[in-house]
This record gives structure tokens, sequence and C-alpha cells, in this order.
């Protein structure tokens, strides 16, 4: 064999390796033809060696690659539509019934961390989260993904930075709120790792939130008798995420942590019969399940019972998670020799 | 859009897509392998190009595809709609006259 042959042999091992970022089914339908190109190419440049730029290519498209294989693009893209209607609804909601409180201008001065006329610096949460929405009707989508990708990262900054100087979480209440943070978080970054739709159905849904939760938080209230004033003189309808929601209200963790178990099911079930949307409930679910733990660390931290409880969910919501990823098909669609590798 | 024009022109293997890539863009479209193949990813799962069969030739595998009718569709949608931007632009640039700098009046015979 000549010089040259054994180099053009050395160069295509290198190629070969560098697929290895691909995932192994789509490595077996395709990997010798992509090999096939990138000879040709190599042949006609006249080199022996690969180009840096081509190998952080083939990573990039093979990371890519990886993540379709297990949440195809449609399935993020739903995530995403339906994470971005959440996130708007939720923080909108939350900036005027916590940090805003029009019909209670009192309430600023027991905040515990004001910025400017508002009761927290969460207010900027709530701008890049209504921002990310209006870049999604004027079609600017990756800006818009960019967005939410800040509000996700604002979110854990600000709880970052308030954990140090509120350790009695529960007692203080302080602003914004850890758990609904952390939920806005998760939101945030499921809504950047798709393209979320400019579609009716998206508007809808954030419409239904919006309407769905204040709706329940008013209702709460007027059911309200025991906690209202709130002692030590605060104003009332201080915490209303926390009161209504979270510590023992409408999403308690072991409310939550069912319905979670619900929809993982669901998408168990929808994996079976071969359909996407299993990778849609799985994404979607993730914010909730940080939610749910930041929630159970909060009020339950030091009860073993709690934590027994916890780690036995957060155990069924992995395995049925693996499951509504990986379980094969009853009716599985035939893959074609250069298509987008199935989620199987 | 570069991809389905090129197989507009008949079936081709990934090599022979970079080259007619190349020369239809002027050079300006310098296709990489892995961005080649995702975009066909994207092309065949759309069902706006197909593979046309494999062929070994001198112990290399070259994979060969063809655009589809929907493709064809798809091409024509796309190239009628930028035909629609060139003659709005062309209209506005016919229509264009220079203007003095705003606040500054010309008066004749003043220098």
């Amino acid at each position: 064999m000549s010089v040259v042959g054994v180099d053009l042999q050395q160069l295509e091992q290198r190629y070969r390796r560098q697929l290895r970022w691909y995932p192994g089914r789509w490595r077996r339908e395709n990997e010798d033809a992509v090999v096939g190109t990138l000879l040709d190419m190599a042949e006609e440049e006249g080199r022996v060696r690969p180009r840096r730029a081509e190998m952080l290519d083939l990573a990039a498209h093979g990371l890519g690659a990886r993540l379709s294989a297990v949440f195809p693009a449609t399935s993020r893209d739903q995530a995403a539509s339906f994470a971005l209607a959440t996130g708007v609804a939720w923080s909108l909601v939350y900036f005027i019934v916590q940090d805003w409180m029009p019909w209670n201008p009192g309430a600023h001065a027991f905040a515990l961390d004001p910025f400017g006329p508002f009761n927290s610096a969460g207010v900027l949460v709530t701008v890049l989260w209504v921002l990310a929405g209006a870049l999604v009707l004027a079609r600017r989508s990756t800006a818009a993904r960019l967005s939410t990708l800040g509000a996700a990262v604002l979110a854990v900054v600000l709880v970052v930075a308030q954990t140090p100087s509120s350790p009695e979480y529960a007692v203080v209440y302080p602003s914004p709120d850890r758990v609904t943070f952390v939920l806005l978080a998760g939101l945030g970054l499921v809504a950047a790792v798709g393209k979320p739709h400019r579609k009716w159905t998206t508007a809808a849904s954030a419409t239904g939130w919006f309407a769905a939760l204040s709706g329940a938080l008013l209702i709460m209230n007027q059911l309200d008798t025991a906690s209202v004033p709130l002692a030590a003189g605060r104003p009332s309808w201080y915490d209303f995420f926390n009161r209504y929601l979270w510590a023992g209200g409408l999403l308690a963790p072991g409310v939550v942590g069912i319905m979670i178990v619900v929809a993982l099911a669901a998408g168990v079930a929808f994996r079976v019969t071969g359909d996407r949307f299993s990778g849609t409930l799985v994404l979607t679910v993730v914010p909730w399940a940080a939610s749910v733990l930041v929630n159970w660390a909060t009020f339950l931290g030091g009860d073993a019972s709690a934590v027994v409880l916890a780690v036995s969910m957060v155990g069924v919501w992995v395995a049925l998670s693996i499951a509504a990823l990986t379980v094969r098909p009853r009716a599985r669609h035939e893959g074609r020799p250069h298509g987008a590798p199935d989620a199987a | 859009m570069v991809v389905l024009t090129s197989l507009a022109g008949g079936r081709k293997h990934g090599y022979a897509l970079i080259a007619d890539a190349a020369e239809l863009s002027g050079g300006r479209v310098q296709l990489k392998v892995g961005t080649l193949y995702a975009a066909l990813d994207r092309l065949v799962e759309q069902g706006l190009v197909a593979v046309a069969g494999d062929e070994v030739v001198d112990g290399r595998n070259r994979r060969y595809f063809e655009v589809t009718a929907e493709g064809i569709d798809e091409l024509r949608a796309t190239a009628s709609r930028l035909e629609a931007n060139a003659a709005a632009a062309r209209a506005r640039i016919s229509e264009w006259r220079p203007r003095g700098i705003a606040g500054q009046a010309r008066v004749g015979g003043v220098s």
C-alpha cells in the first residue's frame, strides 16, 4: 500500500472516531456515506489530515443528533411552546399579586428586598418573559429563546442571592418566592431548547394559565378566614403563592408529585403507541419536578418521612421518564435510510 | 434552499452536492459535511428530499439524494417569494430620488 493510501486509511479512522459523537443508530445508517463524502472532500483538497473546523462541525451536529434522538425537534418545539405560555402567564400573575400589588401600596414598606417601586427584583424576570412572548409574536424565535434563557439565569441568581439573607424561609416569606422562581427558571430552560410556536394554541395556553391561576388565587383568598390579616402588622395579600399554592395549598408537593406521575404515565402510553408526544411530556414536567423538590426541601427539609417520600417519588419519576423515552413502540415507525433519528 | 436547488438539477451524492452548492452561490456557500447531512436529515424528514440509492465507488460509499415533488413545490414557492421581494425592491429603487440635507435650502444665485 502506498504512503498516500496509508495516510488516507488513517484519515478514515480519524473521521470514524469523530463520528462517535453521533448516536449509534444514526451511525449504523449513515456513517459509511458520511465518511465517503469526507474522504472525497479531503482527496479533492489534497490533504490527509482533517480540518479542525470540520471536526468541530461533526461534533456539534453529532451532539445535536443525540439530543434529537431522545427529544425529537417536534417534542422540543411543543414543550418550548407550552413552557413559554406557562412562563409568561405565571410571571405576569406573580408580578401583579406579589411584586406590584396596586391595591395594597403599603406592602412596599414591608418588602424585605424592595426594587424601586416594586417589592422585589423579580419584576425583571417578568420583563424578560413578556419580552420573550412579544418576540415570538414578532416571529423572532431565536431572540425569544435568548430572553427565556436570560429569565432562567436571572431567576436562579435571585434565588441564590436571596438564600443567605433569609434562612428561615418558611417563617419570613421573602420575595421573590423561591419555589415559583425555580419553576420559572425550569420553564425558561425548556422554552429555550425548542422553537416556541406562534400559534393560537400557545396564546390560548397563556390565557388559560393566567385565568386559572388568578382565579384560583382569588378563590383561595376569599375562602381564607384564618390568616388575613397577617401577623406582625404586615399587610394582607402579601404571600399569595406560598400561602395558597405551595405551602400545603393547591399545589402542595404531594399533589404536584402525583400530577407528574400521571403525566409521565400518559407519556409511557403515548410511547407504546409510537407517538412522539411522550418526549414533550417528559420535558414539560421537568420544571414542575424541580419546583416540587425545592418545595419539599423548604418546608419539609428536616422531616425523615418527607425525605423518604421525596426519594420514592423521584425514583418513580425517573423510572417513568426512562420508560417514556425508551420503551419500544408497539406500532413502530420504520426508519428511513437517511431519516432523522427516531426517538427509539 | 441551496440543497433543493442543487437537487432540482438531478440526483447527487454528498460531495457533488457540496461542490454544486459552492458553484451555485459563486463560492459564498461552503457547506461542511456535518452541516450538509443535518440539512439532509431535516429535508428527508419533511419529505422534500429522498434517498436515491447507495453505490460503492473505489471502495467508498456514495449515497445519492433526489428532490421529491413536494420539494419542487417548496422550491417553487420560495423562488416566487424571493421574486416578489426582488420586484418590490426594484420598484422602490426606481422611485427613489436623492434628497437634499434636511433644513438646507438651495437658493439660486446665492453661493
